[in-house]
């Protein structure tokens, strides 16, 4: 082909005459255009067969007997349909589309034929049209609604006239409404006529459909014929009034807002149903604006409270921009409960440029319409607003200055903030203004601050802390205790260092108590109080020690231990005391320090007891060295309610030397009444890692205890020991950046892939809060991760078994290191959730559960049965 | 507009309870009626609350399971018991068809829980008949939906709280503050953690169960032969995750934690101008990662980037700082940025008493209620322009103000699907 046309050229440039050469030229032109046409239609129609092929092809699967086996097929072929209907593709999709239409006749399987023709819901155009036609009367209906569909979403203008034609053809109710919808989505001018006929059809759903297919097109003519409509038959009244809003917003969306007043107007007839009329009030006022305003202000003080609502909304949302200031001077001329109201829509607008007539008539009218008025300010306020505002908080009357105060607190503008710290820092009153009516200015001006949490305020209220007058700085001190942040610390200690007066004294450390609790990290700012101890004396250094005992952490622990050997006796007794209150177990050997060496035997004392109840807290100490602590609490007892105390919180040591410590002082008359209990904890604590130890001891507590609660408990835990697998070791939590619970069940981590170097943990059994669940990781919980618990099922003999888990999150199960089940999902834990099958050997079965984390609780629970639903006796288990 | 407290003597079923001395209950003239359409996973899960609540009284239950519709009406007999003894309620009337119950001019207010699917045709017919509504998210099952919704309210003055009530939850509404207030500087990137969109749905057909009216189930969707799981409400694999019903956990989910996204954006009743599919699409039902290319960016006019994916709910990154938000925890970094108290000058956002209270006294002062019908139409287009942008593959350009795909007529063809007649918007 490319030769040919080279070859024409080189004739005509052989040519002497120029029309000879024009007309030889431009037919050589003509015949490449042919050609090249030829060519497009040629690739055409190998891109059509391409495509036709790669149909049969995938034919069968998206028609399989199966209907999971026609997923991938489908998809598949809805991947090609994507590409080709990308933009730029033009061609390529229209091959496509021929080619469904070519291959999607009565001689393929139903299924295909229709996910054939959904595609063409879509992708299909112009080339496609005259195929969809003839489908709109296939046999099959299902065909024909697919076929209605794809014209429905067709772009091609053809695709509206086939559609109309097929609605004049057919006499069907049903398929007549849905070719009139078809039209609707449409929403074609074009289809005007045809949807305009039948409005008035005899056949109800038709005329109904048709109205509103109609009114779906965004035209000036459809409009007019819906309002032009005769009035409606009985069947059709609902049908046209929405017709008619819908025509009436089409037309003013062309901006004839007059003939949509019209529309409006007609439909709040008071003959006419409620909701139309609501419809109606509300377009009548986008269409006339803020000449409704006075037909609204009637409604707002009308009889009818429901009407009242209404309007208001009304006033609310209308946008003319003349609207907030006719409400105003109407609001002006109506009774003060109006214009009280009208005050509040007004703020409700949030119309800013309402403001100065709202400020300069504060005060004209009644105390109603002066607390809407200062109301409304607070939402549509200024800094110009603040010197009204302070005026009517100090000088109106009671429910104004309540009012005003209010709006100060809240008025959403940066600019109130600077106005009023430019006030705070006025040194004296202003010229003309009396030092008493000065200073209730600067503290309403300062609780205002603070209620505004204003930012930047510190230095202002440290100014005034330091000042002359009392009450202020009074003021200021408090203020600083709820606005000052962590930086602000020192400068407070400095105020404090400085302070000989006891009673601001204590105010400041209040205040400083304030700011350190607040801070994100209370225990970061010791350095700053342990350095102003230096400096400090006796009673600044009390209180020091107090905020010290308030933020805790290392740093203050050591200081505050420091001082509980202070030569001061008042400092040293405020440190022990402190240390006393010490919430953190991290005080516990600090306690027993004080309990070896203080002269005092009282203290001495005290110091202890706190730290045995330390020692009963949950802590990052291990089992063993709890114990440890509290057997030397013990020995340095010399209270015999002391000792019992100590052998008590024993009860919080769970491990094996606990157990074997506690068991002869149930013996111990003296003791046994506080170590049956303690041994029934630890026995509990212990029995997933020693079992038969831990049922000894729990059987003999059982025996001898006569507390109900204990004997409850000591039941329940040897129920526990029956039913479910209790023996386990943890290891976890494990994470990787980015990947939440559901990623996390797929990733490997070093339990499962064999790693020796993995660190393991027993599993403490505990009773709460549900018997049999186990909780894993740290509370609160932490975010997305995993965990793993292991176990060894010793079989007596190979058998079949029931393994049941619930957790919470997922779980994958591994027996004999091959994974027996996962079941990747977010659920909380239900005993007995998941059901496995699984074959014991004899002797040592390894068992790893995964559990992963996806927020909330984390947890789990397992059973081994028998086939029969029974436990298992033959079984026992290894936690190692 | 309350019907019932309008006409007064013109509810039928009930009268007043002040008589029956029940201090915490409205006097029935004052009572709020309603009717629940769709009573399966959610809107059992309203069941409750309703029912307890003294603003409101339950007199109609429409599903197209006759079983639960008559457990519904049993629930709410039961719980009226005293005032049906009094002969002061008569009892909760049950309806297949949706539309015979929006005849009733006693009801004032209807909750819509049906699919995704029947969420626009319900709520359109509920507020023409002059009803509120509570409607269930994601409000629509397409953008063109969403936005004939909004119109509908408008033009009829209705009440439509969106069911995305984590806005009336103060730890979101507390996070998007400080998003807005600036805490955490200029907002850089925003990472939102939902499931993907859904798919095409593969079940065999079975038997229609006893009761059950699947013709109408099916509604507006193209015609598929009945299955247990295709109508079941299941979030592992029911009519969630099939397209024609529902956008999936893009929508499910999306119009929760996207609906936060664009409350802490400020961009109600805007939204994103592009959309890029991933080179990658996320595996089925899990949370797209962004770092191994899954997840699709949205990226706004101000140059705020929107991921799917990479985040525990929703994260604000910003110039100076992070926030994380979901369910039960707000985390900032630093710490500080949450400790600190927001000040007057800072952004407040209306704090919600509770998602069905606000929708009540929203009811009563004809107010838009936190997620109106034009915040739920908003986040559900952000939902949708995901999914379009997942199912064709390509990436599309989006215009918030006209509210049209620029220049890519055929994924503007998903922007509303044809419906299987009789109905139509």
């Amino acid at each position: 082909m490319q030769t040919r046309s080279i070859q024409n050229l080189n004739t005509c440039s052989e040519q002497s005459s120029g029309v000879f050469c024009f007309r030889t030229c431009m037919a050589m032109m003509l015949s490449m255009l042919l050609v090249v046409s030829g060519t497009a239609l040629a690739q055409a129609a190998d891109q059509q067969s391409g495509f036709e092929a790669r149909i049969d092809e995938l034919l069968p699967g998206i028609a399989a007997e199966k209907i999971e086996d026609r997923a991938k097929p489908q998809m598949a072929f809805e991947k090609i349909c994507i590409e080709a209907a990308a933009p730029g593709k033009d061609a390529e999709r229209e091959a496509l589309c021929k080619a469904i239409l070519a291959r999607c006749g009565s001689d393929i399987a139903m299924p295909a034929r229709v996910w054939l023709l959904r595609k063409l819901e879509t992708i299909s155009g112009e080339e496609s049209v005259d195929g969809l036609k003839s489908l709109l009367s296939d046999t099959d209906g299902q065909i024909r609604e697919l076929a209605r569909r794809a014209l429905m979403n067709n772009p091609s203008a053809r695709a509206g006239q086939v559609l109309s034609t097929a609605l004049a053809g057919t006499q069907d109710s049903a398929w007549r409404v849905a070719l009139v919808q078809a039209l609707g989505f449409r929403h074609e001018p074009e289809s005007l006529a045809a949807l305009g006929a039948l409005t008035s059809d005899a056949d109800t759903e038709v005329a109904r459909a048709s109205l509103s297919a109609l009114a779906r097109i965004p035209a000036v003519s459809a409009a007019m014929t819906i309002i032009k409509l005769e009035t409606p038959r009985p069947d059709l009244q609902a049908a046209q009034h929405d017709a008619l809003l819908r025509a009436a917003e089409t037309i003013m969306a062309h901006g004839d807002k007059v003939h949509a007043a019209k529309v409006y107007e007609s439909l709040w007839a008071t003959n006419m149903p409620e909701a139309v009329r609501i419809a109606a009030l509300r377009g009548l006022v986008v269409a006339e604006g803020a000449s409704r305003i006075p037909m609204l202000v009637e409604l707002l003080v009308g009889p009818d409270p429901r009407w009242a609502i209404i309007a208001e909304q009304c006033l609310h949302d209308m946008s003319d921009p003349a609207a907030t200031k006719i409400m105003g001077q109407l609001g002006q001329l109506a009774s003060p409960e109006t214009h009280a109201a009208v005050l509040g829509i007004i703020a409700r607008r949030g119309d800013r440029a309402a403001l100065p007539a709202i400020l300069a008539d504060l005060g004209k009218f009644d105390e109603q319409v002066n607390v809407a008025a200062l109301k409304a300010v607070a939402l549509i306020g200024d800094r110009s607003a603040v010197g009204p505002l302070i005026a009517k908080a100090l000088g109106g009357t009671r429910d104004e200055q309540q009012a005003a105060r209010e709006s100060l607190a809240v008025i959403a503008d940066r600019g109130v903030d600077e106005e009023l710290l430019s006030l705070l820092k006025e040194s004296a009153p202003p010229a003309g203004q009396e030092t008493k009516d000065w200073i209730a200015t600067q503290s309403l001006v300062a609780d205002v601050l603070v209620q505004r949490r204003t930012p930047g305020a510190a230095p202002a209220f440290f100014e005034l802390a330091a000042g002359q007058d009392a009450k202020l700085a009074d003021t200021a001190v408090k203020a600083l205790g709820k606005l000052a942040g962590d930086q602000d610390l020192p400068r407070m200690l400095k105020l404090m260092l400085a302070s000989g007066d006891a009673k601001k004294l204590a105010e400041l450390e209040q205040a400083a108590i304030a700011i350190c609790l607040r801070s994100g990290e209370p225990a970061g700012l010791a350095d700053p109080l342990v350095a102003a101890m230096a400096d400090a004396a006796a009673p600044a250094k009390a209180a020091i020690i107090r905020i010290l005992g308030r933020i805790e952490g290392d740093k203050a622990l050591a200081e505050v231990s420091k001082q509980c050997q202070a030569q001061d006796p008042a400092v040293r007794q405020t440190a022990v005391l402190t240390l006393t209150s010490w919430t953190n177990p991290a005080a516990m050997d600090a306690l027993l320090e004080v309990a070896k060496t203080d002269p005092d035997r009282g203290r001495r004392e005290s110091a202890l007891l706190h730290g045995i109840r330390l020692a009963a807290k949950p802590t990052e100490r291990t089992p063993q060295a709890t114990f440890d602590y509290l057997k030397t609490a013990m020995t340095t007892a010399q209270q015999p309610g002391i000792k019992a105390k100590a052998v008590a919180s024993m009860g919080h040591a769970g491990c094996l030397e606990a157990l074997n410590f506690l068991m002869p002082l149930m013996d111990d008359a003296e003791l046994k009444s506080a170590a049956l209990p303690a041994v029934a904890e630890v026995a509990i604590a212990v029995m997933g890692q020693k079992g038969e130890a831990a049922k000894s001891a729990l059987a003999r507590v059982r025996r001898e205890t006569q507390d109900e609660k204990v004997l409850a408990r000591v039941d329940q835990a040897l129920d526990l020991m029956n039913k479910y697998v209790i023996a386990w070791q943890w290891s976890g939590p494990y994470r990787q950046d980015g990947k939440n619970c559901d990623a996390l069940f797929d990733i490997p981590f070093g339990p499962e892939t064999g790693d020796t170097t993995v660190p393991w943990q027993p599993l403490p059994v505990r009773l709460e809060p549900k018997p049999g669940v186990f909780q894993l990781g740290s509370t609160p919980p932490p975010g997305d991760c995993c965990g793993y618990i292991k176990t060894t099922v010793i079989a007596d003999k190979a058998q079949k078994a029931v393994l049941t888990i619930g957790s919470d999150d997922g779980a994958k199960v591994w027996l004999r290191n091959k994974v027996v089940h996962a079941n990747n999902v977010r659920r909380p834990t239900v005993c007995g959730d998941d059901k496995i099958s699984v074959d014991l050997q004899k002797g040592p079965n390894p068992l790893l559960i995964k559990i992963t984390q996806g927020g909330g609780e984390w947890s789990f629970c397992c059973t081994l049965q028998s086939l029969d639903g029974a436990p298992l006796t033959t079984v026992s288990f290894q936690a190692n | 507009m309350l019907k019932a407290t309008a006409a007064g003597i013109a509810a039928p079923y009930i009268v007043s309870a002040s008589a029956l001395g029940r201090g915490i209950w409205k006097p029935a003239s004052e009572r709020i009626t309603v009717g629940f359409i769709g009573i399966g996973n959610m809107g059992g899960a309203h069941l409750g609350g309703f029912l307890d609540d003294p603003e409101l009284q339950l007199v109609a239950a429409c599903d197209v399971d006759a079983s639960r519709r008559a457990a519904t009406a049993a629930a709410a007999d039961n719980k009226y018991a005293d005032q049906r003894q009094a002969g002061t309620y008569k009892s909760c009337a049950q309806y297949n068809e949706f539309e015979r119950m929006l005849e009733r001019s006693d009801i004032d207010a209807v909750l819509v829980a049906a699919p995704d699917h029947w969420h626009a045709l319900m709520a359109i017919a509920a507020m023409k008949a002059g009803k509120d509504v509570y409607c269930e998210k994601p409000l629509c099952l397409t953008v063109r939906e969403g936005w004939a919704m909004v119109a509908a309210a408008r033009r009829y003055g209705r009440v439509l709280q969106t069911g995305s009530q984590q806005r009336s939850e103060s730890n979101f509404r507390l996070a998007c503050e400080m998003v807005r207030s600036g805490r955490i500087g200029k907002v850089q990137t925003v990472h939102v953690g939902v499931a993907g969109p859904s798919q095409e749905g593969y079940f065999p057909e079975q038997p229609v169960r006893e009761g059950f009216d699947w013709n109408r189930w099916l509604g507006p969707a193209p015609w598929q032969p009945y299955n247990e799981e295709r109508c079941s409400g299941n979030y592992g694999g029911g009519w969630r995750n099939v397209r024609d019903y529902s956008g999936g956990m893009m929508t499910d989910w999306g119009a929760h934690h996207f609906d936060i996204a664009q409350w802490g954006l400020g961009m109600d009743g805007s939204g994103p101008v592009e959309i890029i599919p991933p080179k990658k699409p996320p595996k089925v039902r899990q949370t797209p990662d962004p770092e191994k290319g899954e997840g699709l960016i949205y990226k706004y006019a101000n140059g705020i980037t929107m991921y799917h994916g990479g985040a525990n709910g929703v994260l604000f990154t910003g110039s100076d700082g992070k926030i994380e938000v979901n369910r039960g925890y707000l985390r900032t970094w630093p710490e500080e940025i949450g400790k600190t108290p927001l000040g007057a000058g800072d952004v407040h956002l209306y704090a919600s008493p509770g998602h069905r209270q606000d929708w009540v006294n929203c009811i009563r002062t004809r107010q838009r209620p936190i997620c109106d019908v034009e915040i739920g139409a908003s986040s559900a287009t952000v939902c949708h322009l995901g999914n379009i942008a997942y199912w064709t593959g390509q990436p599309i350009k989006w215009d918030p103000a006209t509210r049209e795909i620029i220049d890519n007529p055929q994924a503007s063809r998903w922007l509303e699907r044809p419906m299987r007649a009789p109905w139509s918007l």
